[in-house]
């Protein structure tokens, strides 16, 4: 088949081309981030590898060599090289200081350094640290100045040397970047052993011996003094007693005058109310006195007038009814009845009585009397029948049983003589038997009701009790005289001879009696009345008056029982106060003399305690001026010892080698203790394995970025390599129908095809691996730079080139192979017609509305579904470098973010220096002087783990001073925080992990921490408590100068620090910057070189995209030119496909890159530092902008292009 | 007519259907068919009579449901695709209505592809023969049709076949082209004493052949033999 090689080649050059480009970048990007990578893996390892660390190092102040020795004697040490080092200034070939840190070596050691160029070590000659030599310029041959025993001294730069451990410091993420200006230079032993350190070790052991000596006296002094001391406090403090003592009882002597004198006070107020209270009761007697006179009086008067006023009335009333004619009348009658009753002659007086009641009927009595007269009459009339009938019955003794029963009955009114007489004459009437017992006691019943009934009437009538009355007047003495009368009324009731005129005589006279006696009534009353109106008493005020009066008389005596009551208690009250002050009196004799006589005793006490207190002060001062005096000339001599050595600390490095059964732990701190007295400034075990770890742990972020992420952009790019070798043979389907109809077997045309694969694929791997070397070697010597190594061995190997290679091939002509077999299998008959193109499947649901666009959309649309297959593919890889580039884009700004976050927002000063001890007053003012701002902190920082809540974690814990600001950290809400004892400042997202938050609890290193904040630095994993606390979790030994300046002055700094001070360890936060600035740069370039393939790739892929579907419709887009559709109007609907296309990839593509990103920060976070996903529109508008450029780009090539068709032909051709 | 002649191709009972169900079409119907040797025949028919569907089975470029077809004693029914293929190559040339050149190739490399590599002159004799010498270096697209259509039937001598089928050679041509190109077909059946084959729907073309086998919806309708042949240059269409 000759020549067809070339035809395939002719007819789809451009598409051929396209893929060997295509494989050349994606094999060359991935070869060479791959062999870059391994190169750099393979440069680190064999470079650590073919270092022998030791199993330990101990750091010592300077000693004798003797102690290598010793060292090498303990049990488990194989062996111990022993090198002095010190920090110093040197000078170089133009006069710059630069500060290094000298070490010998031994001729063992020698061997184990790795040398990386022509090193000329004599006696003269010093080896400088290749990386620290290439920052400062320095070359073999160069000569560096040591200062030595004050003068400087010439030495020969013999060459650069490498050390592996550097190597593990820079690449120690723990170490925060140990910046190595502060450079490694290897000197002869005779510059520092044989010149000092034995000299030096031997005065400085003298030194320490007689500083020791100091020690023990200054102990036993201090001893003796401190006895004496105490002798002298308990001295003082029974002193103290006895004089508090004194001043109890001063204060008791006080405070008893001051009782006296209160109780002298009371005995006098109490006197002068005793003479109150006398007071008061004489005049309370004499008001009383008055006042009951008047009392008296008024009382009298009172009296006088209630007495006259009964009186008064009665017999004004008894005037009026004495005036009443017919009561005389019947008083004249009744008289006369009465009268008539006396006698036993019943029946006589019966006829008299009636007929004097007829007569008293006919002078009109009142009907009461008529009816008294005629029951008096009935009675007597009754009683006389009575009488008589029962007188026959009663036998004697009855009757006078009868009798004397009659006597003796209580009703009898025996004071009257009117009825003691009746009945008299009734109990004669019945001792003469002259009525039954029965009808006597009936008789007398009903005598007794009569006369009781007379009696009442006569009572009416007032004459008994009248009488009765008048005998009870008695206040205005005229008892007498109506005495008198009344006998005489009584007496003439009694007598027989009382007649009725008597009576009215008797009447009259009691009416003219009374009317005097009412006369006299009355002027005795108005006597009262006006006594009374003299006192402005009204008569219906008396009672008011006497009230008052009686009120008073009260009150009187009322105050002055309450006086008398008083002046009683206060009597009392005196005698008891008189006995108070008496004994009062006594008291404070005896006090006194007490007082006087210990007052004298502590004075003489107080004099000896001053005198023996001041004898003690002046041998302490003694003995201390005489201390200080020994440690000045101790301090002077160490200043001179180290002055004369030309360095600030002379060190002495022990590397121990174990052997591989010992416990390099517990060896180490064996051999660390059996130094003595000589300080042991630093030990620490060295574990290759921990070095080759931390090597891999660092590596896998470059992995990532170098090898993962290029291998699944290579993978891509074999998927597209694979489509377009299919996209071409299908396109040679007729040459391969042609060649089948001409007989050639399938194997044939496989054959030839894959002569072309072959071609392609030399044409992409070739160029390819000049990329890939070009790129190694790129990637290579900025690893170089990055990592201080001094040489970068390329590892081209199987990884590297030719896996990547074989695939391409691989994938290449499989894709061949695949497709020629394909369509050698149809008949050449069919292989060669027109190719019936699939009807474009319009789905069900899709065809009404594909049916109903117009024109040029339906065959847009048609188009894009009969090709649908391409169209899937083609977007697929634009989604695929969407991804790639968003991935990119979004971890650069991530990344940045986080820089920013770490170094832009938390450290504001310009740079950090870490010290072994806090910088004096002196530097302080010189840094001040020198126009620094600085501030210092005491901190510590170490990796430990600490949990909560069952969980736990290991994070960085920085220790800073009780109350310290956190520089830079802030909790949400922008406050600036600080740490205190007992609590932990939290990272958010620790906080979030460990699931506490503030005021929880958190343990670290077995204590119990509580949270006081958490803050809102995401990236800067690291957790702050106090140094206090730290003190007893771990050993804090660093301190932190922070400065704030402007321009470079590190070296400045340095020089600073070391000539004056000597501090040995120090870090620049500008380094750090410096140093994450390469490693961020790294990052960077790797991200951009992703992006750069993942635009070229993905251009190329649409571009040719867009031309095979331009050609696959050209006719029946050329059909649509020659109908008259303009070329903007075709343009625009292949522009909408595009769109379309741009549209979904990047609906596939945001997703997956940003998933992407994620992954791959996380795979650069560690755990002091987390790169946190900080995608934002920019990265998508970036990202969709670079797509929709390309887009637009082929698009526009491709409308380009088809300007050029000749449409007319295109429709005729019938192929 | 043929008596003289040996039977080199026998066609019996060839069916070839394409399609399935309703859309079934059957191309052939139980041809029978014998081609004798050194015979200048034309298939006559239609478009859609199963012309070039028989041309097509018989030059091996696909396969038939049923039947059989034998050539100088091949039988082509049940043959493996390499051996139909070395039919294809050794007894066939076939003459297409497109031409079917590779249009990146040059004269004489499409005519190469072909031929007998021992043979160093061949393709120059075969570019001469069909009077294109001065072309043999040119491609395709370079040619007229006519001279596509020669280069194409070059290339299809190239390999000596014993049958040279021509599928409507002188479809895409003009009627001048096409009468030149029958001319060269005539002669190389007339003087090279090939076996040729013409399928055409022109009935003119059909009166310089020796028989006419006229076809019909996929059945052969009349086998007759040309009584007057006429010579293709004074064919007129």
């Amino acid at each position: 088949m000759k020549g067809m090689l070339r035809a395939i080649r002719k007819k789809h050059i451009k598409l051929l081309a396209s893929v060997a480009v295509i494989a050349s970048l994606g094999f060359g990007m991935t070869a060479g981030l791959i062999c870059g990578y391994n190169s750099l893996k393979r440069s680190l390892k064999d470079y650590v590898s073919g270092y022998s660390y030791p199993d330990a190092v101990i750091t010592t102040e300077v000693t004798t060599n003797s102690s290598a020795d010793r060292l090498k004697e303990l049990a488990g040490v194989t062996a111990c090289d022993a090198r002095l080092y010190a920090d110093t200034t040197v000078r170089d070939s133009e006069g710059k200081n630069l500060t290094v840190r000298a070490f010998s070596f031994s001729e063992e050691e020698r061997q184990r350094f790795v040398y990386w160029s022509e090193a000329d070590n004599t006696e003269d000659t010093v080896l400088v640290e290749f990386k620290f030599a290439q920052s400062n310029n320095i070359r073999a041959g160069d000569r560096l100045s040591f200062r030595v025993k004050g003068e400087y001294r010439d030495y020969t730069v013999g060459g650069t040397v490498s050390r592996p451990e550097t190597l593990a410091a820079k690449i120690n993420d723990d170490s925060w970047g140990i910046n190595y200006d502060f450079g490694y230079v290897y000197v002869p032993v005779s510059l520092l052993e044989e010149e000092y350190a034995k000299d030096y070790a031997e005065k400085k052991s003298e030194l320490d011996k007689k500083s020791e000596d100091l020690e023990n006296e200054t102990e036993k002094a201090g001893k003796l003094l401190n006895e004496k001391i105490k002798e002298l406090e308990e001295s003082k403090k029974l002193f103290d007693e006895q004089k508090q003592a004194f001043k109890d009882a001063e204060e008791m002597e006080g405070s008893l005058s001051e009782q006296r004198e209160e109780l002298s006070d009371s005995e006098k107020e109490l006197k002068e109310k005793q003479t109150e209270l006398e007071a008061v009761i004489a005049l309370t007697e004499s008001k009383e006195a008055e006042l009951s006179e008047q009392y008296a009086k008024l009382t009298e008067a009172k009296n006088g007038l209630a007495a006259i006023k009964e009186p008064l009335e009665q017999l004004r009333q008894l005037n009026a009814s004495l005036s009443d004619a017919s009561i005389t009348k019947v008083i004249e009658f009744v008289s006369g009845l009465l009268v008539d009753l006396k006698y036993p002659v019943l029946t006589e007086d019966v006829e008299l009585l009636r007929t004097r009641l007829a007569e008293a009927q006919k002078e009109g009595l009142p009907e009461r009397i008529d009816k008294t007269a005629e029951s008096v009459a009935d009675f007597i009339v009754s009683v006389d029948s009575e009488i008589k009938a029962g007188i026959d019955r009663l036998t004697s003794d009855e009757m006078r049983e009868q009798a004397e029963r009659i006597a003796e009955m209580p009703e009898l009114p025996t004071g009257d003589s009117e009825y003691a007489e009746l009945i008299a004459l009734l109990a004669d009437h019945i001792r003469e038997a002259t009525v039954s017992p029965e009808q006597l006691t009936e008789v007398y019943e009903l005598t007794v009701n009569e006369l009781t009934e007379l009696r009442r009437s006569l009572d009416e009538l007032n004459i008994p009790q009248t009488a009765a009355k008048l005998r009870s007047i008695d206040a205005v003495g005229s008892a007498e005289k109506l005495g008198v009368l009344l006998q005489a009324i009584e007496e003439r009731t009694r007598t027989t001879d009382t007649s009725g005129q008597t009576l009215s005589q008797i009447y009259n006279g009691i009416l003219k009696s009374v009317s005097d006696m009412i006369s006299e009534l009355e002027a005795k009353r108005a006597q009262i009345l006006a006594e009374l109106a003299r006192y402005g008493i009204a008569e219906d005020g008396i009672d008011a008056a006497l009230w008052q009066l009686d009120q008073g008389i009260k009150e009187c005596r009322s105050q002055r029982t309450k006086a008398k009551n008083g002046l009683t208690e206060v009597r009392n009250g005196i005698g008891q106060i008189e006995d108070g002050i008496a004994e009062l009196d006594e008291a404070l004799e005896k006090l006194r003399d007490e007082l006087s006589k210990n007052s004298s005793e502590l004075n003489n006490a107080e004099k000896d305690l001053q005198n023996a207190e001041d004898e003690l002060d002046r041998e302490i001062v003694r003995a201390l001026d005489e201390r200080s005096e020994i440690e000045k000339e101790l301090e002077d001599a160490y200043k001179l010892l180290d002055e004369n050595t030309g360095y600030d600390e002379l060190c002495n490095e022990f590397l121990l080698y174990f052997d591989g059964s010992a416990d390099a732990d517990a060896l180490l701190e064996k051999a660390a203790a059996s130094f003595g007295n000589v300080k042991v400034k630093s030990s620490y075990t060295y574990a290759d394995s921990a070095v080759k770890k931390r090597i891999d742990e660092n590596l896998d972020p470059i992995r990532t970025m170098m090898v993962f992420l290029p291998a699944a952009f290579f993978a891509i790019v074999l998927i597209v390599i694979f489509l377009f070798m299919s996209m071409i043979i299908k396109q040679s389907r007729r040459e391969i129908g042609i060649l089948r109809a001409l007989g050639f077997t399938r194997g044939q045309v496989r054959a030839e095809f894959c002569k072309v694969s072959l071609v392609v694929c030399a044409a992409g791997l070739i160029p390819g691996a000049l990329i890939a070397a070009g790129l190694s070697m790129y990637v290579g010597s900025y690893f170089k730079d990055f990592f201080p190594l001094p040489e970068f061995f390329y590892d081209i190997g199987f990884a590297g080139i030719a896996l990547p290679a074989a695939a391409t091939a691989a994938v290449t002509l499989g894709a061949t192979l695949l497709s020629t077999g394909q369509i050698s299998r149809i008949m050449p008959d069919e292989a060669m017609s027109r190719q019936v193109r699939a009807s474009a499947k319009i789905p069900a649901l899709l065809r009404p509305a594909v049916n109903s666009l117009r024109p040029m959309a339906k065959v847009s649309v048609t188009s894009l579904m009969r090709s649908k297959g391409r169209f899937v593919i083609s977007t697929v890889c634009i989604a695929a470098s969407a991804t790639l580039i968003l991935t990119a884009f979004s971890f650069i700004a991530s990344k940045n973010y986080t820089v920013h976050q770490v170094f832009d927002e938390r450290i504001k000063y310009d740079c950090q220096i870490f010290l072994e001890k806090m910088p004096s007053d002196g530097l302080i003012n010189e840094l001040g002087n020198r126009g620094y701002t600085v501030r210092t902190e005491k901190l510590a920082y170490w990796q430990t783990d600490i949990s909560a809540n069952g969980k736990s974690r290991q994070t960085a814990v920085n220790a800073i001073e009780e109350n310290s600001t956190l520089i830079g950290i802030t909790d949400g809400s922008g406050k600036e925080l600080r740490v205190g004892r007992g609590g932990i400042v939290l990272e958010r997202h620790i906080a979030d992990e460990l699931g506490v938050d503030v005021g929880g609890t958190v343990t670290v290193k077995g204590r119990d921490l509580t949270v006081t904040a958490v803050s809102d630095q995401c990236v800067d994993r690291i957790q702050y408590i106090s140094l206090a606390d730290a003190q007893t979790l771990c050993e804090p030994d660093l301190c932190c100068l922070v400065c704030t300046l402007s321009g470079d002055c590190k070296q400045e700094l340095l020089t600073l620090l070391f000539d004056t001070e000597g501090y040995q360890y120090s870090v620049f936060t500008a380094a750090l910057y410096d140093y994450n600035t390469e490693l961020y740069a790294t990052y960077d370039l790797a991200a951009w070189i992703v992006i750069a393939f993942a635009v070229v790739i993905g251009f190329v892929i649409v571009f040719n995209t867009m031309l095979t579907n331009l050609h696959e419709n050209k006719k029946e887009l050329a059909i649509l030119r020659t109908l008259g559709f303009q070329h903007r109007e075709i343009s625009r609907s292949r522009l909408l496909q595009a769109l379309l296309q741009f549209a979904l990839a990047c609906l596939i593509g945001f997703p997956l890159g940003g998933l992407l990103a994620r992954a791959a920060l996380a795979s650069i976070s560690t755990p002091l530092t987390e790169y946190v996903y900080v995608g934002g529109i920019l990265e998508y508008v970036f990202t969709g902008g670079i797509i929709l450029a390309y887009l637009l780009v082929s698009h526009l090539i491709s409308m380009r292009s088809m300007k050029k068709w000749d449409v007319t032909e295109i429709v005729k051709d019938k192929e | 007519m043929n008596g003289n002649r040996q039977r080199i191709l026998t066609v019996r009972g060839l069916c070839k259907a394409y399609g399935s169900g309703e859309s079934r079409v059957e191309a052939l119907r139980n041809i029978d068919l014998d081609i004798y040797d050194g015979e200048l025949l034309t298939i006559l028919g239609s478009s859609g009579s199963g012309k070039s569907t028989l041309l097509n089975m018989l030059g091996g470029m696909d396969g038939f449901d049923s039947g059989s077809v034998i050539v100088n004693g091949q039988e082509l029914a049940g043959l493996r695709d390499t051996e139909l293929t070395k039919y294809r190559r050794e007894k066939v040339g076939f003459v297409f209505q497109s031409f079917n050149l590779i249009l990146e190739l040059t004269v004489r490399e499409n005519v190469a592809l072909t031929a007998n590599s021992r043979d160093p002159g061949l393709v120059d004799r075969m570019i001469a023969a069909v009077g294109l010498t001065e072309k043999a270096d040119s491609y395709p697209t370079k040619l007229s049709g006519g001279q596509q259509q020669r280069v194409s039937i070059a290339r299809a001598l190239a390999k000596d076949p014993e049958i040279l089928l021509c599928d409507e050679p002188t479809g895409a041509l003009d009627s001048e082209t096409g009468k030149a190109v029958l001319v060269l077909l005539e002669s190389l059946s007339r003087d090279s004493g090939k076996t040729v084959v013409i399928v055409t729907h022109n009935r003119d073309i059909s009166r310089m052949s020796d028989r006419t086998i006229s076809m019909k919806n996929g059945v052969i309708v009349e086998e007759t033999a040309n009584e007057a042949v006429v010579s293709a240059a004074d064919i007129e269409w």
